[in-house]
């Protein structure tokens, strides 16, 4: 699903990452796509921070090149808001881990914010077909 | 559940910060660890450059740390921490400061919240019915004897009951007192004589057992009780094997079939048990037998207003249709109106008001010392200024402050008030509803914290902002080497100063109106003696004196008895308590006198030879009642004084009156005529605040009621004579009890009570006010002469008098008090009439009352003024110039 955005892609390798002041209205877009990745990457298993990032990187074909670091207000972000859940756990490796897990709010919220995307990128699609 | 886990993930954060960063900081470093790892693997680097490429990929760990606790909201704490801990650092720099400021704000907090635990209890709580603001009262408003709330007879009852289209249940009750033998000690209880509809309306709801149905309400089945939890606890254990037991009331065996709770206290608070109403079949036809409650509920939908206009015109068309209905409408009573009356809702918000005018006068004391604290901190804030701390932060911090000192107050606040709730009832008149629900609960808590917050906000708010407005320069201009104290700030404190007396103005008239009111209920003439008397009531069971022979020889006995206790100076016997309740009264014929429409019915009540000497009363013309006058001869009466102004111009004495008016379409001329033989002075026999009515007495022996209160005269203690008046009655019947024993003053002290309650209550928190208000107008005035210490000692540099400079200050504080006590009186003059039915004898606008408490205000605040100005007049000009 990610991999059909070209569109996106382009201009995306240096402003994905959320900017420190908030409150535009850029900023809120950036943050919301990120909280839409994450959500959708942990529709797959519970993981650990470093795994979501992995995982995105990897299914966007090294498009989404985020800083790690902002994945963590992201996090706490969702976590506040109850979208997904933070448990320690132990990794394969025997070390402590925070394994996220999203709740059906979070797969609610996912939802609704698919299907607007859909609609957005049916019309950019529309446009740029016809144009 | 999602709500649920961002809730537990919200609290978890707040409630553990340590950890919280902990955990962050293991979660980011096991990310870098992980990524080095995968690094050093994948491009055959060293781990050196695999850990720079892993923080290179991850961005500024501080900076993602940082933004994670600020969507985590934790900084925001971590400021509120920052500010409290500020807070409570000056606060034990200033002990002296923030021991007055929390005192006075947990006295205003602390009688807040005590008192609105009372009106809670009282009027907010609902009763503990279902449904219990649909239950009413249905009275009849008898417009003859200007009585809205009388009983009914039971044929109207059943009209209304049949006619009315509002009401779901509508049905009678009675109160009946009744002496329970059988279990220990003869006990005299009081019971609802009820019928079952009754239950139905309050939805009562037995703890065991089974309530009884309307097929009890004929003799034969009646033979059943229903006891309340509190006689069940006490005569019966609490067992459940008290179904089916029998007690004896009145001699008159009844099965126990069910047990009420405890919070069932209907007819009221002393209900102890039920029985069921049968009601006489002489009272199924007569109209004119007055003796029933009623109660009822409404249906689901109708209102108030519907069923008082649906249940009026009910009435209306009685009143037409029987000519001795007429002047009979209904009067419908909420049944929470009916338990807390008028009078005690009015008292109760009043006082209300009262203590929320200390809050705030409270508040302001606090928000004026605050305000000196900021200017003498000036300097303190123009240098956070100057460093570059925003005004936001500045307001933030000094609201941090003034919120703390009055959670601090509101803490203390609370204390207080569990003191004050457990003292309260002890003050509080023993007649008072609902006394035992009265506590701190969620509500009242909930309420206080509220107030503590608004208080908080309210006094702090207006320093925290002005402070922070000060510009830089004017700041550092002014505490610099100004004359004067800064003109804005004083006029602040002066219109704090000047609202706070208007205040005080206001409680202490109110106060003053309150003492009138008691001071003119002491002096009232009662027109019969309160010395020496002792009172208690005999009621002796129908069942076992059925003749009146019986009964007239029981009290003659009695009476023959106690009147040779050693002590004893002389008793006698009444039929109706004194001081409470009100005589039967119907119209009368006088002989010789054509029967108006608008006269007033006649009290009769029975009374035994030797009554009227042993209270004191005094016959004014005609003779007393002697041991001749029995029955079987002729019937005689004494009238009243009031009674010979309506019916008898020319002289009582001799002549006759009979029941019954001309007027009426019943015939009253079957009725026997009684001679009036004596006329006694008028007594306020129902209470020191109540009318004198018509009122005639019958000889006892001519009447011969079973229930009558016995007054002893005693030469010393009455409440000493009480055993001997007990065994005195035993001797005659073993089974008989006797019951409230109390001497005539505690009756009479009883009846006033709650207006000697509320005025001691309002008194004592006008007082609080005056010091509180008195405490800021000495602070305020002291205050301004410190600031102006410099410009006094330019005054008498120049040659200004000593006498001049004190005369100069006290005329500044004391055209601030003049505007204070104006306003006032003028507040007063249209608040007091809210507590118009408070007052008795007296008007709201009383002028003696409003001049008193402006007077005084005006000489207090006059010394309050005094003591700094004094002050001010021993500033040595030298020092003063060299200061600063």
């Amino acid at each position: 699903m990610i991999a059909r955005c070209p569109t996106y892609s382009n201009h995306t390798l240096d402003t994905m990452t959320p900017a420190r002041k908030s409150g535009s209205a850029q900023d809120e877009l950036l943050k919301g796509t990120l909280d839409m990745l994450v959500l959708r990457s942990l529709t797959l298993q519970p993981m650990h921070g470093y795994a979501i990032v992995r995982h995105i990187e990897r299914l966007s074909g090294g498009v989404f090149n985020i800083e790690h670091g902002s994945l963590y207000p992201a996090l706490e972000r969702l976590q506040k808001n109850g979208l997904v859940v933070g448990k320690w756990g132990e990794s394969p490796t025997g070390r402590r881990a925070r394994y996220y897990t999203i709740t059906a709010a979070g797969r609610r919220t996912l939802g609704e914010k698919v299907s607007a995307f859909d609609r957005v990128l049916a019309a950019i699609d529309g446009v740029m077909k016809g144009a | 559940m999602s709500l649920l886990a961002a809730l537990r993930h919200r609290i978890r954060t707040l409630l553990r910060p340590r950890a919280y960063e902990r955990e962050l900081r293991e979660e980011i470093d096991f990310h870098l660890t992980l990524d080095t790892v995968d690094q050093a693997a994948g491009l055959r680097n060293t781990l050196d450059d695999a850990r720079y490429a892993a923080r290179r990929r991850f961005g500024n760990v501080t900076r993602y740390s940082e933004e994670t606790r600020d969507v985590s909201g934790l900084r925001f704490f971590d400021m509120l921490r920052q500010d409290a801990r500020f807070a409570f650092r000056t606060f034990r720099q200033s002990k002296g400061f923030t021991t007055v400021a929390v005192t006075t704000i947990a006295l205003g907090i602390g009688a807040t919240a005590a008192i609105f635990s009372v009106v809670d209890a009282l009027i907010l709580k609902p009763l503990p019915y279902p449904e219990a603001d649909r239950v009413v009262m249905v009275w009849m408003d008898n417009r003859r004897l200007g009585l809205t709330e009388d009983v009914h007879s039971y044929p109207n009852l059943m009209d209304l009951k049949a006619q009315n289209r509002s009401l779901s249940y509508l049905n009678a009750y009675r109160e009946a007192g009744f002496n329970l033998t059988g279990s220990g000690e003869p006990q005299r209880v009081y019971a609802g004589v009820v019928s079952a509809e009754v239950f139905s309306a309050l939805s009562a709801r037995p703890i065991i057992g089974q309530l009884f149905t309307a097929d009890n309400e004929k003799t034969g089945s009646d033979g059943v009780a229903v006891i309340g939890e509190g006689l069940w606890k006490t005569n019966f254990g609490g067992r459940p094997d008290v179904l089916g037991k029998s007690i004896q009331l009145n001699g008159r065996s009844r099965t126990i079939v069910a047990v009420l709770p405890g919070t069932f206290a209907f007819p009221s608070e002393r209900t102890q048990l039920w029985v069921p109403l049968v009601v006489p079949d002489q009272a199924r036809i007569q109209r004119t037998w007055f003796s029933y409650w009623a109660v009822g509920k409404l249906k689901p939908g109708v209102s108030l207003e519907q069923a008082r206009a649906d249940l009026g015109a009910v009435a209306k068309r009685l009143a037409e249709q029987y000519p001795s209905n007429r002047d009979y409408g209904v009067t419908v009573t909420p049944l929470p109106e009916q338990v807390v009356g008028p009078t005690l809702r009015t008292t109760l918000w009043v006082i209300l008001g009262v203590v929320a005018a200390v809050l705030l006068i409270a508040c302001a004391n606090v928000a004026n010392l605050l305000l000196s604290r900021a200017a003498a901190r000036e300097r303190e804030v123009t240098v956070r200024m100057a460093l570059g701390a925003s005004h936001r932060r500045l307001v933030r911090q000094m609201l941090t402050e003034s919120l703390l000192l009055s959670a601090l107050g509101g803490v203390a606040g609370i204390m207080l008030a569990l003191g004050a709730l457990r003292i309260l009832p002890r003050l509080a008149p023993a007649d008072l509803p609902r006394m035992s629900t009265i506590g701190l609960n969620g509500t009242v808590l909930l309420v206080t914290s509220l107030v503590t917050l608004v208080t908080g906000a309210m006094f702090g708010l207006v320093p925290a902002v002005r402070s922070s407005r000060a510009q830089l320069s004017e700041n550092l201009r002014e505490s610099g080497r100004g004359g004067t104290a800064g003109r804005g700030g004083q006029r602040l404190r002066r219109g704090i100063v000047a609202a706070q007396l208007a205040l005080v103005v206001v409680l202490l008239t109110g106060a003053g109106l309150l003492l009138r009111t008691w001071l003119t209920l002491q002096r009232v003439e009662l027109g019969f003696s309160t010395e020496n008397l002792l009172t208690t009531t005999i009621q002796l069971p129908g069942a076992k004196y059925q003749q009146s022979a019986q009964v007239v020889q029981f009290y003659d006995r009695l009476l023959e008895r106690v009147r040779t206790i050693p002590g004893v100076e002389s008793a006698g016997t009444i039929e109706t308590m004194l001081l409470s309740a009100t005589p039967n009264s119907t119209n009368i014929t006088a002989e010789g006198r054509e029967s108006r429409r608008d006269d007033k019915e006649m009290t009769f009540d029975g009374i035994s030879t030797g009554f009227l000497n042993t209270i004191g009363a005094r016959i004014v013309a005609g003779r007393n009642f002697t041991d001749s006058d029995r029955s079987g001869t002729a019937p005689v009466a004494i009238v009243n004084e009031q009674a010979v102004k309506s019916y008898f111009p020319h002289g009582a004495v001799g002549k006759r009156l009979r029941y019954g008016s001309s007027t009426d379409a019943t015939d009253s001329t079957q009725n026997p005529w009684i001679t009036v033989v004596g006329v006694v002075a008028d007594m306020r026999r129902t209470g020191v605040d109540k009318p004198v009515r018509d009122e005639a007495f019958l000889p006892f022996a001519q009447t011969a009621s079973p229930g009558q209160l016995l007054v002893v005269h005693t030469q010393r203690d009455p409440l000493a004579l009480v055993p001997q008046v007990r065994r005195a009655v035993r001797e005659i019947d073993p089974a008989q009890p006797i019951s409230n024993a109390q001497t005539m003053e505690q009756m009479l002290s009883g009846r006033v009570a709650q207006r000697r309650f509320s005025m001691t209550l309002v008194g004592a928190f006008a007082v609080l006010a005056l010091t509180l208000a008195l405490i800021g107008a000495y602070g305020v005035t002291s205050y301004l002469v410190s600031q102006r210490t410099r410009e006094i000692g330019i005054r008498m540099a120049l040659g200004a008098d000593p006498g001049r400079v004190a005369r100069l200050v006290v005329r500044d504080g004391m055209r601030v008090a003049g505007v204070g006590i104006v306003v006032g009186v003028l507040i007063s003059l249209f608040v007091t009439r809210l507590a118009s039915g408070l007052l008795y004898g007296v008007s709201p606008r009383d002028p003696l009352t409003l001049g008193s408490a402006g007077v005084t205000l005006l000489v207090v605040s006059a010394l309050a003024n005094y003591l700094p100005a004094r002050r001010a007049a021993r500033v040595d000009p030298l020092t003063a110039l060299r200061q600063d």
